[in-house]
């Protein structure tokens, strides 16, 4: 068999036989390079009020806010394409309690409320001993853990807070912090 | 070499030698075969893979649709048994197959979650990379207490092979002198963590002499080997290796065999049986279905290694009936599809420590700590047979500990960025299971999958040896944890079907006896001399360790030898 009928048949091979002729350090450096990857899904515009959500929980300080790393874009993908109908109307249901707790305690839509007062309503959803489904504080603990995962994964905070390097190059098991 | 019928190229038809399978012991087929001097066609039946393009390692969650979270609907839909396994994720979920093309029956109270990868290289992608010897305190456990029945093989018959595939493959591990678990050639070994140094420590003071730790033995490779490089330390293995650190076939073994120039390897070729040739009573070749045009083939060879994995291989052989083995090929025993053992798995105990608080890791190990077999290697259990290994690892908890911990606001986000929390640690067992006739796969009469390939029907359960072993697990768990000081020591069982320890075999198993075994000592169809059978079909135990490493031993070994066979003519 020539060398070209091998590779017509081989297929998949022939990128073995490619990357095995490569040296240890070429191979290092290859992945380096980053990898071809999906594109990201366009994000819907997400509403006020889990956005306000979010930013209280991960406030801008020293660090960005998670409405400046993209929160609540990365929310709105999993409400709207990831959860089953069922979780969504729960989520839905648990948000309009969310604003109906601010209306009723300080006459606005959560997002339209001061840092303070959005604070106190914070403090008792977080706090809360009772997360019946579809209530405020149901809501709030799903953004909560949606928000801290789309926080610490998001490029900005990888790259420059944690700064955690893709390819660390050894392993240390006991260093100092 | 090549014809061409109706504009599509076609392989050849006749080769020195077939391998079915292209994945942990398919690979090693293809590569000793080929080097042994065979020209050889590896039938794959998923697709190829393109290294540069497939494996994702190095992607970050933010790169990803769901950021990681899975296009869940799709795989929902798609994927409701793959799922189950936890490398079957938005990144790698594209190694596992499809389950409504490829399906599988279980009786209704006998749940077996069959997980596969069908793609070059099949699970040697995705798998977990432990590897341990067996001793013959395994492979004399049949003959020992009469479960199954005896090996045609001791420790002495392997050991020489074990070297030949760590040499090769490279293993990085600790040696301990360990007569239950053999030392191998192994390169520098990974680092534990503070933490596991403190339950290393803790296990030799308090239960010294029965019960050690060490760090896990993994094909991941600590320095450069055989034109590999080093880990990098990325993390998730199971998306692949552009560095070609961990072991997988499409890492080592095909690209081996490649260089040759004695390799045809075809995707996409789905086998359905193999040809019997009643005059020559041998076996003549494999017939496969084309997957993208769904045209039938066949091709012919002097020899066939059959590694499509223990249930694949056996499914495969069931479906080939002649009028010499109507009940499948080399069935003379009736043990085919038989004997089905998958690890008992999914007890053990999970804890916190809140010491060594000024320490962190650096670094992604893919490796944890392991615990080797203590329970009937001394001394005798009254509850159960046979013994189990145990895995595990601590880590700090790091920022995902936010989402359960109460508080919000600027002080809560800084402590999250400065503090990495407490360590966790999980631990749990990986316990051998007893071969039981009863436990037996078999063709389902209804079913076919995609390729019109009859579907298996999967009728397994657990016993109560394997019972009383995962409530062992979750007690010597939490008390080795305890040991070392744990706060919050959760001891677990899950009840977790078999199947998801991904460590099936046992279905054509070795024997002396014709009568009670499909193969003999060299992997070689008792009643089929030209028919071996290397992947984990072949086990007459299941012993407690990870098995890849032994079946990958059993390949290379079955290969010299049928290809000195092949020299002598009297295959």
């Amino acid at each position: 068999m020539n060398r070209r009928d091998l590779l017509h048949v081989v297929g998949g091979a022939v990128t073995l036989e490619a990357l095995s002729a490569l040296t240890p350090r070429r191979l290092l450096a290859l992945g380096e390079e980053i990898h071809r990857t999906a594109a990201p899904r366009a994000l819907e515009s997400p509403p006020a009020l889990i956005a306000a959500v979010a930013e209280r929980i991960l406030p801008e300080s020293e660090t960005p806010g998670a409405i400046a790393v993209g929160v609540p874009g990365f929310v709105e993908v999993i409400v709207h394409h990831w959860m089953t109908d069922e979780e969504r109307e729960r989520f839905e249901k648990g948000c309009a309690a969310m604003d109906a707790a601010a209306t009723s305690r300080f006459k606005g839509d959560f997002a339209n409320l001061t840092s303070d007062q959005q604070n106190t309503l914070i403090g008792e959803w977080d706090t809360a001993r009772q997360r019946e489904n579809g209530s405020a504080a149901d809501a709030y603990a799903r953004i909560k853990d949606m928000t801290v995962y789309g926080y610490f994964t998001s490029k900005p905070v990888v790259e420059n807070i944690l700064q955690l390097k893709r390819m660390p190059g050894r392993y240390n098991g006991c260093i100092s912090v | 070499m090549h014809q061409r019928m109706n504009g599509v190229r076609q392989p050849r038809l006749e080769y020195d030698a077939i391998v079915v399978g292209s994945g942990m012991t398919g690979g090693w087929a293809a590569k000793e075969l080929c080097e042994r001097g065979l020209d050889t066609v590896v039938l794959e039946a998923g697709r190829p893979i393109d290294p540069k393009t497939d494996y994702v390692e190095h992607v970050p969650a933010w790169q990803m649709p769901f950021r990681g979270y899975g296009d869940r609907k799709a795989i929902e839909r798609d994927q409701p048994t793959q799922r189950k396994c936890y490398a079957c994720d938005e990144w790698s979920s594209k190694f596992f197959v499809n389950d409504l093309d490829n399906p599988y029956t279980t009786p209704n109270e006998k749940p077996f979650d069959w997980i596969r990868g069908r793609q070059v290289g099949g699970k040697s992608i995705m798998w977990g990379r432990q590897v341990y010897r067996w001793s013959d305190l395994d492979f004399e456990a049949n003959a020992r207490d009469g479960h199954g029945v005896d090996w045609p093989i001791r420790y002495k018959d392997i050991a020489p092979w074990y070297d030949y595939v760590e040499k090769f493959i490279g293993i990085s591990g600790q040696a301990e002198g360990l007569p239950q678990l053999p030392d191998g050639q192994f390169l520098p070994p990974m680092e534990m963590n503070c933490i596991e140094r403190d339950l290393k420590d803790a296990v030799a003071s308090k239960w010294g002499g029965e019960r050690m730790v060490t760090i896990g033995r993994v094909a991941i490779l600590t320095q450069d080997h055989n034109g590999r490089s080093a880990c990098h330390y990325c993390g998730p293995c199971e998306r692949g290796c552009i560095t070609r650190s961990y072991f997988s076939s499409v890492n080592s073994t095909l690209p081996a065999a490649a260089a040759t120039g004695r390799l045809t390897l075809r995707p996409h070729s789905v086998v359905e049986s193999l040809l019997y040739d009643e005059k020559r009573r041998r076996v003549s070749g494999v017939r496969f279905i084309d997957a993208q045009t769904m045209e039938a083939m066949e091709v012919r060879a002097r020899v066939v290694f059959v590694c499509a994995g223990a249930l694949e291989s056996a499914r495969i052989m069931l479906n080939s009936k002649s009028s010499r083995f109507p009940n499948g090929i080399a069935n003379g025993s009736g043990q085919l599809g038989r004997n089905v053992m998958d690890h008992c798995m999914a007890a053990g105990a999970n804890a916190t420590f809140t010491k060594h608080m000024d320490k962190k890791t650096y670094g992604n190990r893919p490796n944890g700590i392991y615990v080797p077999r203590f329970r009937n290697v001394k001394s005798t259990h009254s509850d159960f047979l046979r013994g189990y290994g145990i895995q595990g690892g601590a880590s700090r908890m790091g920022w995902g500990r936010g989402s359960w911990t109460p508080g919000f606001g600027k002080d809560f986000k800084a402590q999250l960025i400065k503090d990495l929390g407490p360590w966790s640690f999980w631990s749990g067992g990986f316990g051998e299971c007893l071969p039981n006739p009863d436990n037996v796969v078999e063709l389902d009469p209804n079913v076919k999958d995609k390729w019109g390939i009859p579907a298996l029907r999967i009728n397994v359960a657990y016993g109560p040896n394997e019972k009383a072993m995962l409530k062992d697990m979750a007690i010597t768990c939490a008390e080795m944890l305890e040991a070392a000081g744990a706060s919050n020591v959760d001891p677990y069982d899950a009840n977790a079907a078999p199947g998801l320890c991904i460590h099936e075999m046992g279905t054509a198993r070795m024997g002396k006896n014709p009568k009670t075994s499909v193969l003999n000592s060299w992997n070689q169809a008792h009643e089929v001399p030209n028919l071996f059978v290397t992947d984990g079909a072949c086990m007459a135990s299941s012993a407690c360790q990870n098995p890849s490493i032994t079946y990958m031993a059993l390949t290379a070994r079955a290969a010299a030898h049928a290809v000195a066979e092949l020299k002598r003519r009297s295959l």
